[in-house]
């Protein structure tokens, strides 16, 4: 918590994609663009000091995660040329990790309590075990799991796949009664269902 | 050795009839799905969802702050749901931790920083070393004190445990007074 101190850069706009939602308890600041059927827990803090943050769909974002755009040096550079981060699709942080990655890739699952500093570029269906912590790499290759108190690293055979679309399934029917929140003002597309 | 007083200002926290003291600055959602059966301090900043299932939470029990108590997901062949977590009595609960565990049985002793995985089974009168990470669906038999990850072996606890546990947590509630 002491390291975000003081106020991001620019106005906050949070643009939340169609079935998003994102709980009024978590705490947005600067540039987020949400994509659909995401889910943002209460106490989540996503703070976009440096730069803009851009997450994908179906990302679920759990209590007391962290993620913070505190890059100086980007390869993505956005409109007024500030450092971008950007999340894909599919992404489970559980509760209690900190991102500062600039660049995650689909499915991956952020275990709690991981972290994940600014020069580490996450590709697809990797796993970050719970308490890791992932300082100075460039790439992590596909479906690699971290684990151990060494950060060993290992390649894992499945299939990526998450649970975060199917949690969201559950929580979003439940949510409104329980949270205040700031939804989407469009809903989630309906599937498309081919005529016979 | 007798614990020394702890106070607070009733401001800061809110009294329930059967004594269970439960901090302003802690998050408690699904308030109507979550059951303290007496007695319990909740500290500040703890996150308890009762939103995703039903939380039972025992006698005497503490819950330090900043702590989140959530309940785990489990996908069945028939779909998914999440599953209650059901806490027993004289349990203390230190700082940051995160319980996804199923049940946590009575009189443990659960460290600070550690992370109860998914669909754990605790059983009665065990510890959990601080820092610790409990691997998900792990059944940790009663008296055991683990810690570190799973490669740790399980070490035996005395059998007087369950009245230390006793001890602590109702000393830990008698001397937490509004000043």
């Amino acid at each position: 918590n002491a390291e975000y101190m003081g106020g991001a850069g620019g106005r906050t706009s949070i643009r939340i994609g169609p079935g998003s939602i994102v709980c009024a308890d978590a705490e947005l600041k600067g540039e987020i663009v949400f994509g659909l059927k995401c889910f943002v827990h209460p106490k989540a803090r996503i703070i976009a000091e440096n730069g803009p943050i851009y997450i994908g769909d179906s990302c679920m974002i759990e209590e007391q995660v962290l993620i913070i755009n505190q890059l100086t040096d980007g390869a993505l550079r956005g409109a007024d040329d500030r450092p971008v981060m950007s999340i894909g699709s599919h992404n489970l942080f559980e509760v209690g990790c900190t991102i500062k990655a600039h660049k995650i890739g689909d499915l991956n699952t952020f275990e709690p309590k991981c972290v994940v500093e600014s020069q580490c570029e996450i590709s697809t269906g990797c796993t970050i075990g719970a308490l890791c912590h992932l300082t100075s790499c460039d790439r992590m290759p596909d479906n690699c799991v971290v684990f151990g108190s060494n950060n060993q690293r290992r390649i894992c055979g499945d299939k990526p796949q998450t649970s975060a679309s199917l949690q969201y399934d559950l929580i979003s029917c439940t949510a409104n009664k329980y949270h205040n929140l700031k939804k989407a003002k469009v809903p989630a597309p309906k599937p498309n269902i081919p005529a016979t | 050795m007798e614990l020394g007083d702890v106070k607070y200002s009733r401001a800061d926290f809110i009294e329930t009839a059967s004594g269970n003291k439960v901090s302003r600055q802690s998050i408690l959602c699904g308030s109507q799905n979550i059951t303290l059966n007496g007695k319990t301090v909740i500290q500040r900043d703890c996150v308890i969802r009762g939103d995703l299932a039903n939380i039972g939470i025992g006698r005497h029990c503490v819950i330090n702050p900043n702590t989140v108590l959530r309940p785990s997901f489990k996908k069945f062949s028939k779909g998914v749901s999440f599953f209650p977590l059901h806490i027993g009595d004289h349990v203390f609960i230190e700082s940051d931790c995160v319980i996804s565990a199923a049940n946590i049985g009575s009189y443990c002793y659960i460290g600070k920083g550690s992370i109860i995985g998914r669909r754990c089974i605790i059983k009665e009168c065990c510890a959990i070393a601080e820092g610790s990470i409990v691997p998900p669906e792990t059944v940790i038999p009663p008296l055991s004190f683990f810690s570190g990850t799973t490669s740790a072996p399980y070490e035996e606890l005395p059998e007087c445990t369950k009245d230390l546990m006793i001890d602590i947590t109702k000393n830990y509630y008698q001397h937490f007074i509004p000043s």
